[in-house]
């Protein structure tokens, strides 16, 4: 079995770094765009097994990127994990409607995203198992 | 997983104007299609411009079913929606017109609209051809709703069929034929509900007359040791009607604008008999920004009167309802306060508010919306809006109970959070009796 890929998302260059840094160091094949759209048709051309998402981007948001992910037969099922400086409970429900899967708040701390990521990757490997 | 060393970050390119262009090809799908039925958003036949000679239109409406969102969220909408669309394909397949048909779609709130080619069949039958599948249709419909969501579809339900037929005429554009039909179609289907809401205001009416409603009592039970800390009260109307359910008790009250004597009938129900558990235990109410503002309420014989009756009550109210009444409410919270009375802020992470709302009506309670608490074991972000309104609880000194607890699963996550009371069918359903133990 191939080690898990995680595509991460954020217009801040720097973000992409500190999370590919703690993912890599744990065997994650990982690749990210600072260009929301870019990352769009990526993820939609080799569908990862976890996207990590900024919500306020230019261009196209999170929340937007996520639902066209969403209704797209070959993403349908790819987890979404929000990663977001915004926490009211408000934005949180958002993330559930256009069918986020989990919600990480800025700043985070390296074990949480690990144990975040390793929740998610390890539910889709299951589900996709026979 | 091990550690094995560092792995180089692949960095996808800045974007081009391919980039660009696809993105917007993506976006302009996602306008045109419906999330959750993923139907299209508008009606076409699908045939470019050729013309039908005879189209045919069945429109179905889900009538109050767009109340079923602001009462019981949007998930439990989302749900409904997906029922409705895949009981309409089922029975499509099985229809007497499926040859004809051209296309199903939404218009993203609360209709769905059918349209068939009846070019083949004489124009004077063409009603007699769609009314009885549109039966058919709307049957469906309201079984499979029943079967998946059981009472509180029951209570709501509300499901309209129209039909029109329009035969093509070259001297019309057949695009503003189609959207005639369908408007037809839509206003037969809307005087349909129309005429059911009459004679639903008419029976809430006799029930108010008649003071036809009772009290059912819910524990709030503390979650690790289940001692009782208190009962919320609810509302019933009459046993086996339409209107037993307090939803629906107040979705029509609210269509025939008698929701202040419903409310009012409603607390004189509860206090005319209190059992004798909840006379030493919190008792809690449920009351409307409106009933808590108006000035038959605030009269200080009656805040007195409840006073006498029950020392320790806490009024719930919904977070739905201080969006819109924050300034006035804040005033008249403190009145109330300061006749005794203490709050709790009902469906909070429902998604109506925000953090800061409740932060500033600093409520004794937080009650936590049952859509929240459905299935939290399943889901990360709920436990992260739960662990929010916790933090958030802790910084205002108020107590969290969750609400609609339904399985060992959902009552072992919400402990494992550290939610300290809860309610909900697990622990029984509400009665009218109170037996001693929970």
């Amino acid at each position: 079995m191939t080690d898990p890929s995680v595509f991460i998302v954020d217009d801040d260059p720097g973000v992409i770094e500190a999370v590919a840094a703690v993912l890599s160091d744990d065997g994650y094949r990982v690749s990210g765009a600072s260009d929301s759209r870019s990352a769009l048709l990526a993820v939609l051309a080799d569908p990862p097994d976890l996207i990590v998402l900024d919500v306020s981007m230019p261009g196209l948001n999170g929340w937007e990127l996520c639902d066209i992910v969403r209704r797209q037969t070959t993403t349908r099922d790819v987890p979404v994990l929000f990663l977001t400086g915004r926490g009211e409970v408000r934005d949180q429900i958002t993330a559930l409607q256009v069918g986020g899967s989990d919600h990480l708040k800025k700043p985070f701390r390296a074990e949480e995203l690990r144990g975040k990521v390793r929740a998610l990757t390890q539910n889709a490997r299951r589900r996709g198992s026979p | 997983m091990k550690s094995r060393g560092h792995r180089p970050l692949r960095l996808v390119s800045s974007p081009t104007r391919d980039v660009a262009l696809d993105v917007e090809r993506l976006r302009l799908e996602r306008l045109g299609t419906d999330a959750v039925t993923n139907l299209p958003l508008h009606p076409d036949p699908g045939v470019g411009f050729e013309r039908i000679a005879g189209l045919g239109v069945v429109y179905l409406q889900l009538g109050r079913f767009a109340g079923v969102e602001s009462l019981y969220g949007w998930e439990l909408y989302d749900r409904v929606l997906r029922l409705t669309a895949s009981s309409l394909k089922e029975d499509l397949e099985i229809s007497s017109l499926k040859g004809q048909h051209l296309s199903l779609s939404f218009n993203g709130c609360d209709g769905f609209c059918l349209l068939f080619d009846l070019s083949t069949r004489p124009a004077q039958r063409h009603a007699a051809l769609l009314e009885p599948e549109a039966r058919r249709f709307r049957q469906g419909v309201i079984r499979r709703l029943r079967q998946a969501l059981g009472r509180i579809a029951v209570d709501l339900m509300s499901v309209y069929v129209g039909v029109a037929s329009v035969a093509d005429d070259p001297r019309v554009r057949p695009s503003r034929n189609l959207a005639r039909g369908v408007l037809e179609a839509m206003r037969a289907a809307e005087a349909l509900q129309t005429d059911a809401r009459k004679g639903r205001v008419e029976s809430l009416k006799e029930i108010l007359s008649r003071r036809e409603l009772r009290t059912v009592w819910q524990a709030v039970l503390g979650l690790s040791d289940r001692r009782v800390l208190g009962y919320e009260a609810l509302i019933r109307g009459p046993v086996g009607s339409d209107l037993e359910m307090p939803d629906a008790l107040f979705s029509v009250a609210r269509e025939g604008d008698m929701l202040l004597e419903l409310e009012n009938l409603c607390l004189e129900t509860i206090f005319a008999a209190l059992p004798r558990a909840v006379r030493s235990s919190v008792l809690f109410v449920n009351a409307s920004a409106r009933l808590l503002t108006h000035p038959v309420f605030l009269d200080e014989r009656n805040l007195s009167e409840m006073q006498r009756t029950h020392g320790n009550i806490v009024i719930e109210v919904s977070e739905k309802e201080i969006v819109w009444n924050y300034v006035a409410f804040r005033e008249v919270l403190e009145r109330l306060r300061a006749a005794g009375f203490r709050f709790a802020i009902d469906d909070a992470g429902s998604g109506y508010s925000g953090l800061e709302t409740i932060l500033q009506l600093r409520p004794e309670y937080i009650k936590v919306a049952d859509s929240i608490v459905r299935n939290v074991h399943q889901d990360a972000i709920k436990r992260e809006v739960l662990s929010s309104l916790l933090s958030l609880g802790r910084q205002i000194g108020a107590t969290l109970v969750a609400e609609g607890i339904e399985s060992e699963e959902e009552l072992r996550s919400l402990s494992v959070l550290g939610l300290p009371y809860g309610q909900g069918f697990l622990f029984g359903r509400p009665a009218a009796r109170i037996s001693a133990g929970p």
